[in-house]
Parts: C-alpha cells; structure tokens; sequence
C-alpha cells in the first residue's frame, strides 16, 4: 500500500467532496461560473426590465447608439428593434440551444457508450464501427442541409446539432465502462445476479460521471458555437426569432454604422463560450486526476 | 561507536486538507556497520516516511524535524547537492512497488546505466559491463538480454532483483529495503530473502528491512524495531523479540501468523479493532483501544520507550508482557 | 458421505492474448461436497482466480464441464443461471475494488436481496442488513456510508456480508487476506471460519499462503500453471507431501525463529515459467531440483495414489520423505 496515501488515507476520498475543495482554488472557474450564472439571471429577467418587445419596430429610432434617455439601452438594429431586449433574447436562445442539445448529446451518448462498453464483443465492434461511420460523415453540411429542408424548424435544429454531439460522448464512456469492466464490484454485480439494466445504471453510469460531466461542460459552448455559424448564414433560427449568431450576423451588415449591433452581442457570445470553457476546465481539473 | 545510521527525535508530520497528520513521532532509530535491522509495522504505521523524511524524499506537504545522521553528515540540514551524492551512491534505497519504481519506457540497461552515470561518471561501456556485474551478482541470468527488456517484460520477481541490482550498483554502505518482498509468491520470497542473507555475507553492507510481515524479518535481521502509529513500541535483538515479545502489539503480530502447527479448531488470536487513523491523536498509549491489558493508565499517559535492565531492548508499554511466550 | 455440490471435470480456460494463446487452467477435476472446504493453493499464473471465475460462470465460456448440483451451469439459459446464482458467491482479493464507490454500504450489501428476495420490503430489507453488517462486526450507523469511508479490513468484511446475505451454499473465496494489513488478518480468518458454522456454507478457498489455507481446508489442491500438482486430505498433504512442489512450498514459509529461518533451504530456483510459454513436459520441470530427462518430454499423468489422493509426478515414488 502506497505509503503516502496509507499516512493521508485512501485516495478516492470522495469524488464530489475533493472535486468540490479543487474548484474552489481555481479562481477563473469560480469567477466565470459567476458569470454565466448572471448572464442567465440576466438573461431570464432583463426583458422584463425593459418596456420594449423583442420584434417591435421603433422608426423613430433607426440604428440608434446606446442611450439612456431613449430606453433603448443597447441601441436599436436596422429595423429599430431595440437591441437590449434581443440581445436578452439572442442570449435565451443560445443557452437553450446549448443545454439543450448538450443534454440531447449526453442522454444518447452515455447510453449508447455504457452499453457497447458492457457488452463487448462483436456487439461493441459493431456500435463503434457505426459511430466511426456517422464520425466520418460532414456533419456540418448534413446541419446545413436539415435546415433548409425543414425550413429552419426550431426542434429540427436542436435535435440535429445535438445529435452529432453524442458521438464523442459515447466513445469516452465506452472507453470508461471498458475499464470499469475491469474493477471487480462489476464483477460482483453479475455474480448476484443484478441484471444488465440494473448494472448498466446503477454501477457503471454513475462511475462514468466525471468525464462525462466535463466534456458536457465544454459540449455547451460548441453547440452554441455550431448554431451561431448556422445563424451567420442565415440557415439558424428563423426571423423575427434570433439567437446572438444571428444577432452578430445582422451587426456584421452594419458595423460601420452601428458598431453597437456587432460588439453588444458579439461580446456577450465571447463571454458565455469563455465562461464555459473555463468552467469546464475547472471541472476537469477538479474531476479528472482521481478518475481511475 | 559512532553507528552508520543515526536517527533521532524524528517527527514527520503532513498537512492535509483535514487538518495535520502526525506519521512519525518522535522516533529513534540506527543502524551499525554491517548491521541488519527490521523495521516492522502495518500500514498507517509510518514506517516508510522515516526513510522517505531522511533521505529529502517527503512529499511537498511533509514537515520534518529532528535529526538524522549518516556517518558525519547531517541529511536534515545538509544542502540538496550533498543529498544528492549520497543517494544512490552511498544510501541504495530499494521501494516498495517494483512496478512504479522502474520507469516504464526505459529499457532496463538504460536505467541502470543512468544512475552510474550520474554517480560515477562512467562511460557507457563501463557502465555496460559493471551493470552485467551487478544482474550477475542478483542472480539474473542472461543479463544482456534482461538488459534491452523493459520491465513489463519481466516477471515480479525479476523485477524486484532488478531494483536490488540498482541498489547495488554503486556498492552503498547502507541498503534500505521498503517491502521487499511483498507482492511477491512465496517461492520467490525465499529466493530475494536467501539472496539478502547472500549479500550480507559476502559484503559489510548494512541492512534496514521494511516491512508489515515479521516472518521475514526472521531469517534476515539482527535487530528489530516495531512500530505502531507513528511510534517505535518496541526494539530488541531478533531473537529475543520472537521468542518473548514485550508488547501486546508484537505479541499480537506474532499470533496474527498461522503456523503449521496451530490447532485449527480454535479461533485465531487476532487483535481487534483496527489500525488507528493516521490523523487522531490521543493522550494516552496508541494501541490502548485494541489491547488486551490496557488500564486507565494507559489511556491517560503514553508510555516512554525504556530499557529493560540487560539493556539490549527497549518496550513503550506500562504492563509489558512478561512471560514466555508458549 | 454426501453427493457433492460442485462437481469440476476436466476444467480448461484459454484466453486469447495478442495473438497466442494463454492457457489459464487445463484438465482441472475435483469435487467439492457439501459443507466442505476445500483449499486451492497456487501462486501467480496458476490460475486460481480463473478458476474462481470458472466456478460462478463469470467467464464466458469454457472447456470441460462445471456442475453445479448436478446442472452444467455452462448450459444454463440465463434466467435460469440468475436464480442459480444465490447459491454461489465469491468474495474478491481487494477489497476496495469490489465494491461499487458510488454506493452506501446498505445499498451494497443489499443489492442481493434485491436480486434474490424481491419480495421483502424495504423497511424488511434494511432490517436485514442492519442484521448482516452487525453480524460481521460493523455498527448499523455506518449503513449510509461510502466505501471509501472505511479500512481495508471493513470493506473486506461489507464484501463478506454482501456475499453471505443470500445465504449461498458455496462461498469462493479469491485470496481474500493478501490486500489486508497483518493484524487484520486473522480477524477475518475467524469470521469466515463463524460464518461458514453458521450458515453451514462449502468454501473453496484460494490463497498463496498454505498456513492459512490450512486453517479451512478439509483437502486441499495445489496449482502450478493451471494444472493440478497434488490433491490431498489436508492433514496428508502437510505430513507428507509428494509432490516437489509442495514441498518447495512448505520449504518456502518463513519460519518465525530465527535459527530455523537461517538454515539453508531447498529454495526452488528461478522464476514461474509464463503461462504464455509453459514448459514441455512437466510444467514444473525448469524449477524442479528433481527433475530427471523424462520430466522434460512427458507430462506426468494425475495418478491416484491412495482415496482422494492424487498427484501429478513421474517421481513421487523415488523421491526421498518430504516434510513431517
């Protein structure tokens, strides 16, 4: 037995307990877990601060600059919609879509992972042959592609850009469950008879968890990166609707005259995927090392 | 006489995130010239931070104090460069898992050759051939291929050779020896045990032993030390030590081995409770909540390490066994 | 003298490794009767955890035959092997890896039940865990605690509870002392020895350590690469062994006194050939100090030497008395 480990006792001393005590020395993680829990505070409460709705148009105020008196507080775009409010929206929006799909891509790839994990064999070969397959494919166009034939539906977007996000997530967990496989309480399991089910959720799925969680905390900000190029060419979310790739997608039109329509959005996007990565990078830190 | 190893008043304490942990409390320990002593405890005990703390070997979070001496030199406040010379070259240190002890993508030769190098300076080729020497001496056979193997190439038992070779090389007065053999089947036990009574005779090397088992202290050491929490509980020559264990705890350990001669349709003599947390403290003696005899008075005041009159051994216990063991 | 419980006839495992063929245990026949113990004794790369594993159909297949009360569990359609599997439990070498870290101790030990006796409450079920961590020596409030939480030695004893609580008739136990500290050894070597009293279970246990297996065993068989060196009464095999193995064994336990522990020994030489390349011949001929030119061609035969003795030596007759 490891002499240091035997003097400050077993290493596994409690995933969430250590994970907990590591994040809170990493500062940048802590500060922008901060921050997206404003920006979402923001987010789900700043429209109702402002008198103006998302898709009403303002003519006498035409691509105006940020200004306190007129109540649009972040300006309005080229249709006079005041920029605030979609801002708020575009932001909405995107976390949505990001969670959403994330949670989409984690649901289909943890299951898929564990059970080719657990199976094994010719069954295994079998599933990641298929995800080596759907990996090779462009996933981008097929995106593309979807939306236009489904008219830019809002579900039809979410499913597709989730849907190829799980792919990754199934080959980490099988990776994982392969080397559970190993530690004998699996073996245990069987040999009680527990059925593959019961296995599969109670003894392999919740040992997965620490990567998974990880590579669903950097998942968000890729989907919601997947779907601001999609809006960038007019293929995301329909109008009036808008997501801040698009919102960006309409400042870029205007930047020279309204400079406001790009940064606003354009920065809060930055900061959003930057907070995710950093708490994601966090939370590996926090999470990995003592993952066996 | 001056001994080769003197160790002193040695505290190592860690600080984790639940507060300090004290792994060894004011210990004492030497090793003579030519002199094998066993250092026997469970896991918890402490015993490898000694060596770990005497050798500037202590994880980042371990404070040491106290003093240790190796012939003149005084490895607690002596520089890193001074350290580093006799490490390897005068002290062999041999760890405990073979397995993480080796690095896993060097070659065997290159292992061996890198701490030549930096001990002596040797060219490659001399290097080459002192370390066939050395597999030699350690009994492994077909050196020059063991050489270019890696060591997941090898077998557990000669693997363990290997680090003895490497602990070898340099010819040290002083081997330290972390578990030796454990890990390892019985059969070959006997075989790295037989080849440390073999190098013992042949050279004057002095010998710290290591380990939980104190059937291998047996055949193989002169002196031996007992520790449990942190302390050294008792010492005695090895003889005297299995025959007429003062302490409870040494006379539990001894009843923890099954013989072959034991009735077995008695239960076995097992001391209870376990082995305490390394991060407790208590006022009185360590092992009063497993032991047998302990009184009031053993929970209240810890027992000092004294001599008994012949003045070859020493016990920390207020109600020491007294009796022949049968 | 009752039918027996486990019946192992010429029991082979293979496993494929990279591209060879690794041949974990070959031609392996005993039997075990009810309330027995019998004894396995081996070191690494005999392949008594194979065997373990053989034993509760936890490989996916093998040669030869395992009958269990008279069934070939091989042949058993899954549902049919579940049910079977309350009879047959096994308790692991390391204890913090046989036991699921996202778990609390009662979820853990009573999973079984779950599995086995559906129909017990919940309220009914904790009693009868609360019941079973008591019995092993472990207090009720420490039910909603992590393994993590716990000594080796108490995961050790969690494992035995979670094994026991079904009641099995047969316990396979794989080398369950060597992860635990010394002083705790025999704590668990007591509580085994009770708990088969108690619940009048048959026990195959695995270990390296002959001393200890001796503590158990009514018989005991010794392993050497996946083949059976020598199968005897306990009290036989100790007094006398015959086969060089054996002894060498015996010869290899550290003797508590000094003066004996010095004395030169008949040390085997060299290293367990791999099973991955085993030798021609007896499997123990490289290590063997009596190993004669026939030893290196000719696989010796498991003879029956007397009842219920048998061993696997062209030389056992010459050889002069081992050990008394």
């Amino acid at each position: 037995m490891n002499a240091v480990a035997a003097v400050t006792g077993p290493v596994e001393r409690g995933l969430w307990r250590d994970a907990w005590r590591t994040l809170r020395t990493r500062r940048t993680a802590l500060a922008a877990a901060f921050t997206l829990l404003l920006i979402a505070a923001l987010a789900a409460l700043g429209p109702y601060l402002s008198p103006h709705r998302f898709d009403a148009l303002d003519y006498t105020h035409i691509l105006a600059g940020p200004a306190l008196e007129s109540g649009h507080w972040f300006g309005t775009d080229d249709l006079g919609r005041d920029l605030f409010v979609r801002s708020m929206l575009g932001l909405r929006i995107s976390l949505a879509i990001g969670l959403i799909a994330t949670a989409i891509s984690v649901l289909i790839g943890v299951s898929y992972g564990a059970v080719a994990g657990y199976l094994g064999g010719r069954v295994d070969e079998l599933m990641m042959r298929a995800v080596d397959l759907l990996f090779a494919m462009p996933q981008f166009f097929f995106v593309l592609l979807l939306a236009v034939v489904f008219d830019q539906n809002l579900i039809v977007l979410f499913v597709t850009i989730g849907a190829f996000g799980w792919l990754v997530m199934a080959r980490i967990v099988r990776g994982q469950t392969l080397s559970l496989m190993h530690r004998e309480f699996i073996e245990a399991a069987i040999a009680c008879g527990v059925s593959t089910p019961r296995i599969l959720a109670r003894h392999i799925v919740p040992n997965v968890l620490g990567p998974v969680i990880v590579y669903a905390t950097l998942t968000i900000p890729q989907m919601i990166l997947l779907e601001s190029l999609l809006s960038f060419l007019g293929l995301g979310v329909r109008e009036p609707l808008a997501s801040l790739g698009g919102l960006v997608a309409d400042g870029a039109a205007h930047m020279q005259a309204a400079p406001w329509m790009l940064l606003i959005p354009g920065g809060f996007l930055s900061l959003v995927l930057l907070a995710f990565n950093f708490v994601g990078d966090g939370l590996r830190d926090a999470l990995d090392p003592r993952e066996r | 006489m001056q001994r080769l190893l003197e160790i002193a008043a040695l505290n190592v304490r860690f600080a984790t995130p639940e507060g300090e942990v004290a792994a060894v409390r004011d210990v004492d320990f030497g090793v003579g010239a030519g002199e094998c002593v066993g250092l026997v405890g469970e896991s918890g005990s402490g015993k490898s931070q000694i060596f770990l703390a005497a050798l500037g070997l202590l994880a980042r979070n371990g404070r040491v104090s106290g003093t240790a001496r190796f012939g003149d030199l005084d490895l607690l406040t002596c520089d890193r460069a001074a350290l580093d010379r006799i490490r390897g070259a005068r002290v062999g240190m041999i760890f405990q898992d073979s397995m993480t002890s080796l690095a896993p993508h060097l070659k065997i030769g290159e292992q061996l050759a890198e701490v030549l190098e930096v001990h002596g300076g040797l060219g490659s080729r001399v290097a080459r051939s002192r370390a066939l020497a050395i597999l030699e001496r350690v009994h492994i056979g077909d050196g020059a291929t063991r050489l270019a193997q890696y060591p997941h190439e090898l077998s557990g038992g000669m693997r363990q050779r290997v680090m003895i070779a490497s602990a070898l090389l340099c010819d040290p007065e002083l081997v330290i020896a972390d578990e030796p053999t454990t890990a390892l089947d019985v059969t070959i036990q006997a075989q790295i045990l037989e080849l440390f009574r073999e190098l013992r005779r042949e050279s004057r090397l002095s010998l710290v032993v290591i380990t939980h088992d104190i059937a291998v202290v047996a055949g193989l050491c002169d002196r031996v030390a007992v520790m449990y929490a942190g302390r050294i509980v008792e010492e005695a020559p090895v003889g005297a030590l299995l025959r007429t264990p003062r302490h409870p705890y040494t006379h539990g350990l001894l009843a923890a081995v099954p013989r072959l001669d034991d009735s077995t349709d008695t239960p076995m003599q097992a001391v209870p409770g376990q082995p305490p947390n390394p991060a407790a403290w208590e006022a009185g003696c360590s092992f009063a909540e497993r032991c047998t005899r302990a009184s009031e008075h053993c929970r209240r005041e810890r027992p000092e390490l004294t001599a008994d009159g012949s003045g070859t051994r020493t016990v920390a216990c207020h109600h020491p066994l007294g009796e022949t063991r049968a | 003298m009752s039918a027996a419980l486990l019946d192992v006839r010429n029991l082979s495992v293979s496993y494929p490794v990279r591209r060879r063929r690794l041949d974990a245990l070959t031609g392996l026949s005993f039997t075990l009767a009810s309330r027995e113990v019998l004894g396995v004794v081996g070191e690494s790369g005999s392949g008594k955890s194979t065997l373990a594993r053989s034993v509760l159909r936890l490989l996916p297949q093998i040669r030869g035959e395992v009958r269990w009360r008279g069934i070939d569990l091989y042949g058993l359609a899954a549902r049919d092997m579940r049910a079977t599997r309350r009879e047959l439990q096994i308790v692991f070498q390391d204890p913090f890896a046989s036991l699921n870290p996202r778990m609390t101790v009662s979820a853990i030990v009573g999973e079984p039940l779950l599995v086995f006796r559906p129909e017990l409450s919940r309220a009914n079920r904790a009693t009868a865990v609360a019941a079973m961590l008591a019995r092993v020596g472990l207090g009720a409030d420490l039910m909603n605690r992590y393994p993590h939480q716990f000594s080796g030695g108490q995961c050790q004893r969690i494992a035995i509870a979670r094994a026991v609580i079904a009641e099995p008739l047969l316990l396979v136990c794989d080398e369950p002392l060597s992860a635990l500290d010394v002083s705790v050894q025999a704590q668990i070597v007591n509580l085994l020895a009770d708990l088969r009293r108690e619940f009048g279970m048959s026990l195959l246990f695995i270990s390296h350590n002959l001393a200890v297996v001796r503590r158990f065993a009514s018989r005991v068989l010794v392993l050497y690469l996946g083949r059976t060196m020598e199968l005897a009464d306990r009290d036989a095999l100790f007094q006398a062994p015959l086969h060089p193995y054996t002894r060498a064994l015996l010869e290899a336990i550290p003797a508590l006194d000094p003066l004996e522990a010095r004395r030169a020994r008949a040390v085997p030489i060299g290293e367990a050939a791999s099973p991955l390349d085993p030798p021609h011949g007896c499997v123990f001929h490289t290590r063997c100090p009596f190993a004669v030119e026939r030893c290196r061609s000719e696989i010796p035969v498991l003879e029956s030497v007397a009842p219920g003795r048998q061993v696997a030596c062209h030389r056992w007759r010459e050889l002069p008395a081992g050990k008394g």
